[in-house]
């Protein structure tokens, strides 16, 4: 009788405390909404505000990583991002551009939250998504910087503000932190296999085995730059896509939520730089420089799996991957990290890629009259504002790589 | 799973509830089951590596009460022991003491002892130390007759496990907290008001306080050569209050946790900044391993009771272990080796001949916590060579540091507005102030100010003894504290790693 009585004092006690922590919790939120949640936005959120004036003022948004922004600090006289370029395409349209270093499709899929409901209340109507692959890879997906990208999109949400602030205080959200994130990179890389029976050539069953044997590969002869280099390909880009893959789960949300919200979606695969990705493992056999494709034919299946999902999941999509401007012929010149893997362009690519997207959202093609009536405007408004020299090149890695080449065994 | 995360907030009231729902005879199995979900939630390997070593200990004890002679009570005592001993090695200490050897890459490169070298590497399984600790003590106190076995290894391993003090203590022994396990207990009001008082104060020590100050505190220690020398001084300050508020916190937490269930765990903190020597502030410094260090190592290796010479040993032995449990790192050996050096000095030095002079309390007290910050330069730096140079750089009376820097040349590329202009700036380097938000200066002054206030007795039974209007007010305060300011950044329990 004594334990019943205790256990309905236990809950008088907690019910009426309830009320009113309940209560106060209301009061806090509304204190927190007024005084305080910009300010925080303003600290741990600061792309929220943009992300809701484009969905709420542009017809046309791009969302992509640094590739958007990224520039040639040795060439380029044009500053001009993708996103510019094409908005310089399309003057008709409102185009605005959310952008940062290290976004991927996990945190767009957040930031459509951000879109309206009523469609009376938003202006945007084609979401336009540039998609590399190495954000596929385990570098991307484990990267360090992953804690406060997720932190950040706690804010892309409706929910009261209140509910934002504990969930980042008690950490209610995927916050593992740097060394958890290494330990799962080198997993990845060490079980995840690689091969496939399509690919000739290539004798390692994992990412590891290949990194691990690239000492033996260059030998000592090699200099330490282009064995990190060589490194830091096959760790971004030697990775199988599959449907558990996270990114493309996130891709496939992506696109359920533009088909829910009734909003255009248009996916643009980003240029690798496949002419370093060949030629760090290549050889020479007399005085000919025998390119490798082993790791170019893993990006190329990687490639190859993504087009069929955006078919599959009928989505339009402009394909860049063997942009000719990023092709061999410049000797991978137009990329502007020249001794790490990256989708960061000159002003050349980030023109000829948003030429494609302009030409795929106007529904015409690159060679027809129209658009080169516009590309001819485009060209002439550039000369206007200090029209680069194209002939200009930045100091490149493979003068050095050419070089080094030659020391590298023959097969 | 960590108390400040959002889904211990959840796992507690689920479990408590269903604690006091079922019988009360299966409820110790309801507990060992939540344990282990609450242990395995961040990584199931290491709930498998609890339960290797809870068997192993179990048994062994078995074995040693068993046993009718010395040797073969010996022989088990040891074999427990160095098991716990070997897998907490493997674990946690083999990349810091194998990291680069040909043994170390052959068992890298095989799949089948790939993952272990990877989890110590990258990611020790949390509070191995305090558990393995805890087993440890077990099997010695069986051999010294001290206790009687567990005759159910399933209960023992709720000893092992139990979720509030599983990952950073308080290290209990076994006959203090397996007889509260196993008790007959009805939920009664005033321990759950107590656990809920205790819990909130220590969310707040965490979260308000704590995880605020790893904010400042982490923007020093990245990049310490950036800032000017009275930066370096704050954040040695700072470092010490954030290591204080996070470990006291998480102890009042793990406090709470278990007097939910009616099970009273010992206090691992007694105003450690009050203390007067150094030995007298590891009287109150994590109480819990302090006393197991006196029990199972200073005493056995001799104590005070053989002389200056085996005393120095005992104590330096102690703190070299000390330091090494606290990281496999070299810079926590010398952490553990110079608050050895500082109690031997004021055992040997200070008492004998400074203590003569009229030395008030308060030089005394500042004394020791001076020390204090000062060795923890060792417990938060990377590596040795950044732990001297924070040394250097807070005895820098010359301005050396200042000068050092303001004579590097930085080029900064602009690339904020991309590509507007390429912007170089050449120009000697501006050293930086540390600074804190005023909320973190006005959290750390009412930490002090409750930490003044409640000195006589326990937080659950100060704050029991306040009027009902302040005490809810103290309440509210805190839980806007925690639920408006809590620190942004995840920073584990600074403790949670050892």
């Amino acid at each position: 009788m004594s334990r019943n009585n205790e256990i309905l004092n236990i809950l008088k006690w907690f019910g009426s405390r309830l009320i009113i922590i309940a209560a106060f919790l209301f009061l806090l939120n509304f204190i927190y909404s007024r005084y305080f949640f910009d300010a925080d936005i303003q600290k741990f959120s600061r792309v929220k505000p943009n992300i809701e004036d484009a969905f709420k003022n542009a017809e046309i948004v791009y969302l992509g990583e640094s590739s958007n922004t990224s520039f040639n600090p040795w060439t380029d006289t044009l500053s001009q991002s993708i996103s510019d370029f094409i908005q310089l395409y399309l003057p008709d349209s409102s185009i605005k551009a959310i952008t940062h270093e290290g976004y991927h499709p996990g945190l767009f899929r957040q930031m459509l939250n951000l879109i309206p409901e009523d469609p009376s209340a938003r202006k945007v109507n084609t979401i336009i998504l540039g998609v590399n692959m190495r954000t596929c890879g385990p570098s991307a997906i484990h990267s360090g910087n992953e804690a406060s990208n997720q932190r950040e999109a706690l804010f892309y949400s409706h929910r009261p503000p209140l509910l934002s602030r504990i969930f980042m205080g008690l950490h209610f959200y995927d916050s593992r932190g740097e060394s958890e994130r290494t330990r799962m990179k080198f997993q990845w890389w060490r079980t995840q296999p690689i091969n496939k029976e399509s690919f000739s050539n290539l004798k390692y069953n994992t990412a590891f085995e290949w990194i691990t044997d690239l000492d033996k590969l260059y030998g000592d002869s090699i200099p330490e730059e282009i064995k990190h280099m060589a490194s830091a390909y096959v760790k971004e880009f030697a990775f199988i896509l599959n449907d558990d893959n996270e990114r493309v789960r996130d891709l496939k949300s992506i696109v359920d939520l533009c088909n829910e919200k009734n909003i255009k979606l248009l996916f643009h695969i980003l240029p690798p730089n496949r002419f370093h990705a060949s030629m760090l493992f290549s050889h020479y056999e007399g005085e000919l420089m025998i390119m490798d494709t082993t790791l170019t034919q893993i990006m190329d299946y990687n490639y190859e799996f993504l087009k069929a999902k955006f078919k599959n999941w009928g989505v339009p999509f402009v394909d860049n991957y063997r942009l000719k401007s990023a092709e061999g012929e410049n000797k991978g010149g137009r990329f502007t990290d020249q001794w790490y893997p990256t989708e960061h362009y000159d002003a050349i690519i980030r023109r000829d890629i948003a030429e494609t997207i302009a030409a795929e959202l106007l529904g015409v093609k690159l060679d027809s009259s129209e658009f080169i009536s516009r590309h001819n405007k485009v060209n002439h408004i550039l000369k206007q504002n200090n029209f680069p020299n194209w002939e200009i090149q930045m100091p490149l890695s493979f003068d050095k790589l050419h070089q080094w080449s030659r020391a590298l065994p023959t097969n | 799973m960590l108390f400040n995360a959002l889904e211990f907030w959840i796992f507690l009231p689920v479990v408590w509830l269903l604690y006091f729902s079922i019988p009360s005879k299966i409820r110790w199995v309801w507990l060992l089951c939540a344990s282990y979900f609450f242990y395995g939630f961040w990584k199931i390997e290491f709930a498998g590596l609890m339960l290797i070593t809870s068997l192993m200990d179990w048994y062994s004890a078995k074995r040693v009460h068993a046993a009718s002679k010395i040797i073969w009570k010996r022989f088990w005592m040891w074999f427990a022991i160095s098991t716990d001993l070997f897998i907490l090695f493997v674990f946690k200490y083999f990349d810091f003491a194998f990291g680069k050897s040909e043994l170390a890459y052959s068992l890298y490169h095989n799949n089948s002892t790939a993952w272990i070298i990877e989890l110590g590497k990258y990611t020790i399984p949390a509070g191995i130390s305090f558990y393995t600790f805890q087993s440890i003590s077990y099997v010695v106190d069986v051999y010294r007759g001290n206790e009687q076995p567990e005759k159910n290894p399933i209960k023992f391993m709720l000893f092992v496990s139990f979720f509030p003090q599983l990952v950073a203590g308080p290290i209990e022994r076994f006959g203090r907290l397996h007889q509260q396990l196993f008790q007959k207990y009805s939920p009664k009001l005033e321990d759950l008001k107590n656990g809920g008082r205790l819990l909130l104060y220590g969310l707040f020590l965490k979260v308000a306080i704590a995880d605020n100050l790893a904010g400042v505190v982490d923007a020093f220690y990245s990049n310490p050569a950036d800032y000017s020398v009275s930066s370096a001084w704050l954040a040695a300050l700072l470092f010490t209050f954030q290591v204080y508020y996070d470990f006291f916190g998480y102890s009042l937490l793990a406090q709470g946790a278990a007097l939910l269930f009616g099970i009273k765990l010992m206090d691992n903190f007694n105003k450690p900044f009050i203390a007067q020597s150094v030995p007298e502030f590891w009287h109150r410094w994590h109480i819990s391993l302090s006393t197991w260090f006196r029990d199972y190592i200073f005493i056995p290796v001799g104590g005070n009771q053989k002389g200056a010479m085996r005393l120095a040993f005992g104590v330096l032995l102690v703190f070299f272990t000390s330091g090494l449990w606290h990281g496999a790192n070299s810079t926590m050996i010398y952490f553990g080796l110079s608050q050895g050096v500082l109690y031997l000095f004021d055992r040997f030095i200070f008492k004998k001949t400074l203590a003569n002079f009229k030395i008030g309390i308060f030089f005394r007290q500042l004394k020791t916590g001076f020390f204090f910050m000062m060795t923890l330069v060792f417990f938060r730096s990377q590596s040795i060579d950044q732990s001297t140079g924070i040394y250097s750089m807070l005895f820098d009376i010359n301005g050396k540091h200042a000068k050092t820097a303001s004579e590097t040349m930085v080029t900064t590329y602009n690339f904020d507005e991309a590509g507007k202009a390429i912007s170089s700036n050449y120009g000697p380097k501006v050293l930086e102030n540390l600074s804190a938000e005023f909320s973190i200066w006005l959290f750390l002054l009412i930490g002090f100010l409750l930490d003044h206030l409640i000195m006589k007795s326990r937080a659950d039974s100060w704050f029991a003894s306040l009027p009902l209007l302040i005490r809810w007010v103290a309440y509210l305060f805190m839980l806007v504290a925690v639920l408006l300011f809590g620190g942004a950044v995840n920073h584990p329990f600074v403790y949670f790693q050892f």
